[in-house]
C-alpha cells in the first residue's frame, strides 16, 4: 500500500460469492502459464462466482459479477500471507466509469457489453442473475451461515498487454461462509462465459460466502512479469 | 522484512486461515511458506489447536493420563476417542503373545517383505485371516494406509476410471493420484451419482467404497452400490477399516453383514482398529494377491510388518473368533450411548455405527467446548476443516466393547453439560 492510502476503496451492501468444481484442464487452459491452479483434489480445480452490489462509491452505486480461478498465492518476505489468491478472467460491470477505472488501474478483465446485474434478498437466501438484455448469463444462489466482522487478505492476479499483475486486496465487512451445499450456480453460453463449457461446471457449489456492510480495499499492485507466457 | 499473518482483528485473525491456506504457494523458495506457517500456527496452538496430538502417557484404555499441552499437566481423562472397538490392544493374552514374538524374532523384519523380511508369523497370520475371511489369500501390508496405496497404484494405470465415494479415505485418493488413473468422486452414498459418474465410461474401471465412514460413522449402501458397479463391468474394492470384524454374524464385515462377500473383488481392512495393532491387508484371489505382491511398491519398497505386531495381532484375531460376545458388548454399548444422546437431544448427524459424531457445526466454538470437555474430564477430539467440510465440525465418538455403562452414563453427563453451557443444545 502507497503511503497515501490504498488504491481504490470501495463500499458495498453485499458481495455474494459460490465456489464450485471445475476441471483441472480447463482451469489450466483459462491461466497463464506462470499460475497454478488449487486443487480440491486430483483434477478438481476451482471456479469462483462473486457478485458485488457496491454503494457510495466514487462511481456512485453499481453492481459487478467476476468470474475467477483460484490460483496458488504468491508468498514473499515484504508482505502478510492471503487467505486465499484467484484469476479473474471475466468482469461485468453496471457502471462504464467504474470500468474505465478498474481496467485502466487495476488491469482487471472487463466484458465490453453493457449488461444488468439483479440481485434479490429472500431471508437469509442471496440470488444474482447476470443478464445480456433478458438473456440469462450467469446466475447464482447463496445461503448465509453464521456471520462475523472479518478483515481478510485475498490476493489477485491479472493479465493484459503490460503484462502478470498482482493487487493485494482486503475485504472488510460482516462475514459468512459455509460448505452445506444449498446454494447453485448457472452458466449459460455467452461470449462472457466462453471460456467455461457449461457441462463442465459443477452447478452445486462446495462452498458458499456472502459479506455485507464491507469494504474492498485495493492495497497495492505490483507487476510481476512482462508479457505472460502462452 | 520477515513474511507475516498480521492480525487485523485479534478475535478473527486466526479463524480465517486453516491448514488449507497453506497448502499452496508460489515462490523462488520452497521454504518461504514455512515462516509464515509457523506464525500463524503459534497463535493457532494457542487459541486451540494445542488439543491435537497431545501425548498420553498410559495404554489406549477407556480411562487414560494426558500430558495437557496448554498448562503441561497430567490430567485423567475417560476415553472416547481411541479406535480401540474390541479392547483388544492391551489384552493380556495379544500382549503375551507379542512378548513371545519379540523375544523369539526380535523388534524388527529388517528386510522387505519380498527379500528377506518375511517371517514365519507373517505367513500364519495371512493364512488364519484368509480362513477368517473365506478368500482364497490374505496380502499383509505395513499400514491400512500403504494398503490402499499400493493395491490401487498396483492395479490402476493412466486412462484407467477410478470413481470413489466422496468421503473415500485419504489413501484411496492417494492411491488414485499414485496410479494416475483417471478419478471421479460420486456424492457420498449416493448410488444415483456413482451411476451418472460410470456412464458412457469405457476400458477399466475400479469402484471403491468403505464399508463404515470414518467421520460420520454412516455404513455404505452396498447392496445398491454393487449393482450399479456390476453393471457397468468395475471391480470393487471394499474398505472395511471401521468394519471388519466387529460387523456381520462372524465379525466378517460390512460385506458378511449384506451377504456380498463373493460380489466383492477386494476386501481391504486394517489392524489398527478392532484388532488394536498395526497395518493392514488386502483379502481376494490367489491370482490378484499374487499379482499385487509383485506390483504395490509401498510393500515391497517397506519393511515388512514387525513380526511383534503380527504377532500381537494374530492373536486379537483369534480372540475375535473365539469371543463373539465382545462384538454383543460393543453393539449393546452402542445402543446404551445412542439411547442417552437421543434422550439429550444430541445431533449425531447420518451415523449408524460405532463411530458416533456430535455435531457442533461451528468451526469457530469447537475448540472452545473441547478444552472445556477437557476440563470436565472427557477426552473429545474435535474434528473440523479441512478434515470435514466447513461448518461440519463434529467430535467422533468411539464406543469400545470395553466401555462400562457406567462410564457411559458419565461421558453423556459431561458432554451434555458441556454443550448446555454452550448454547449447543
Amino acid at each position: 500500500m502507497s503511503e497515501a492510502g490504498p488504491l481504490a476503496s470501495l463500499r458495498f451492501r453485499s458481495c455474494i460469492g459460490v465456489f464450485v468444481e471445475l476441471p483441472t484442464e480447463i482451469a489450466r487452459s483459462i491461466l497463464p502459464g506462470d499460475l497454478q491452479p488449487v486443487e480440491l483434489y486430483h483434477g478438481a480445480s476451482v471456479l469462483s462466482a462473486m457478485a458485488f452490489d457496491y454503494q457510495d462509491t466514487p462511481f456512485g452505486d453499481y453492481r459487478e459479477l467476476a468470474l475467477g480461478v483460484a490460483v496458488a498465492p504468491h508468498v514473499s518476505t515484504a508482505s502478510a500471507m492471503p487467505k486465499s489468491a484467484f484469476f479473474p478472467f471475466a468482469v461485468a460491470s453496471t457502471s462504464p466509469n467504474a470500468r474505465r477505472f478498474a481496467k485502466a488501474e487495476l488491469h482487471l478483465p472487463y466484458h465490453q457489453g453493457e449488461m444488468e446485474l439483479r440481485i434479490d434478498w429472500v431471508g437469509d437466501t442471496a440470488s444474482a442473475v447476470l443478464l445480456d438484455g433478458d438473456r440469462p448469463v450467469v446466475e447464482l444462489q447463496a445461503t448465509e451461515h453464521e456471520r462475523r466482522d472479518v478483515n481478510q487478505l485475498y490476493q489477485s492476479f491479472m493479465v493484459d498487454s503490460a503484462g502478470l499483475w498482482t493487487a493485494d486486496i482486503l475485504m472488510t465487512a460482516r462475514f459468512s461462509e459455509h460448505e452445506e451445499e444449498l446454494g447453485s450456480l448457472e452458466i449459460h453460453p455467452h461470449s462472457f462465459t466462453s471460456a467455461l463449457p457449461a457441462d463442465d461446471v459443477e452447478n452445486t457449489p462446495f462452498r458458499e460466502q456472502v459479506m455485507r456492510e464491507g469494504t474492498q480495499s485495493f492495497l497495492a499492485i505490483s507487476r510481476l512479469a512482462g508479457a505472460p507466457r502462452p | 522484512m520477515a513474511t507475516q499473518v498480521e492480525p487485523q482483528s485479534s478475535s478473527t485473525s486466526v479463524s480465517d486461515y486453516d491448514h488449507s491456506s497453506f497448502y499452496y504457494s508460489s515462490s523462488d523458495d520452497i521454504f518461504a511458506i514455512l515462516e509464515p506457517f509457523n506464525a500463524w500456527y503459534d497463535m493457532a496452538r494457542a487459541q486451540g489447536y494445542y488439543l491435537f496430538a497431545q501425548p498420553m502417557s498410559t495404554a489406549a484404555t477407556t480411562r487414560i493420563d494426558l500430558e495437557e499441552q496448554l498448562d503441561r499437566r497430567s490430567i485423567n481423562l475417560l476415553n472416547l476417542s481411541s479406535y480401540n472397538y474390541l479392547g483388544l490392544s492391551y489384552r493380556p493374552e495379544v500382549i503375551a503373545a507379542a512378548k513371545a514374538a519379540l523375544d523369539h524374532y526380535g523388534l524388527g523384519a529388517a528386510g522387505s517383505p519380498i527379500l528377506s523380511g518375511t517371517m514365519q508369523v507373517h505367513l500364519e497370520l495371512e493364512e488364519a485371516l484368509a480362513r477368517f475371511k473365506k478368500r482364497e489369500s490374505v496380502l499383509v501390508f505395513p499400514t491400512g494406509y500403504s494398503t490402499n496405496l499400493g493395491l490401487i497404484q498396483a492395479l490402476m494405470r493412466p486412462g484407467d476410471l477410478i470413481v470413489a465415494d466422496q468421503n473415500a479415505h485419504a489413501s484411496i485418493v492417494d492411491g488414485a493420484i499414485l496410479s494416475k488413473a483417471n478419478v471421479r468422486f460420486f456424492k457420498h452414498n449416493r448410488p444415483d451419482d456413482l451411476e451418472r459418474k460410470l456412464r458412457g465410461a469405457n476400458g477399466k474401471k475400479l469402484v471403491v467404497v468403505e464399508g463404515v465412514y470414518s467421520m460420520d460413522g454412516d455404513v455404505c449402501p452396498l447392496p445398491d452400490l454393487v449393482a450399479v458397479a456390476k453393471r457397468h463391468g468395475a471391480r470393487i474394492l471394499l474398505d472395511e477399516a471401521h468394519s471388519a470384524f466387529i460387523y456381520g454374524e462372524n465379525g466378517r464385515g460390512v460385506a458378511e453383514q449384506f451377504g456380498l462377500e463373493d460380489e466383492i473383488d477386494m476386501h481391504v481392512g486394517t489392524f489398527s482398529k478392532a484388532l488394536g495393532g498395526q497395518g493392514g491387508y488386502l483379502a481376494g484371489s490367489l491370482s490378484l494377491c499374487n499379482y499385487v505382491k509383485g506390483f504395490a511398491r509401498s510393500r515391497f519398497f517397506s519393511c515388512a510388518l514387525s513380526p511383534v505386531v503380527a504377532a500381537g495381532v494374530l492373536e486379537s484375531l483369534r480372540i475375535v473368533q473365539a469371543e463373539p460376545q465382545l462384538r454383543r458388548k460393543l453393539w449393546e454399548n452402542v445402543a446404551h450411548l445412542r439411547r442417552q444422546l437421543t434422550e439429550q437431544g444430541v445431533d449425531m448427524g447420518e451415523s449408524t455405527s460405532q463411530i458416533i459424531p456430535v455435531m457442533i457445526r461451528n468451526d469457530r466454538k469447537i475448540l472452545d467446548i473441547a478444552h472445556r470437555l477437557q476440563t470436565a474430564g472427557l477426552y473429545l477430539q474435535p474434528i473440523l476443516y479441512p478434515a470435514v467440510t466447513k461448518h461440519r465440525s463434529r467430535f467422533r465418538i468411539s464406543v469400545s466393547a470395553s466401555h462400562t455403562t457406567e462410564q457411559l452414563d458419565e461421558a453423556v453427563a459431561a458432554l451434555v453439560g458441556v454443550l448446555r453451557g454452550e448454547g449447543i443444545l
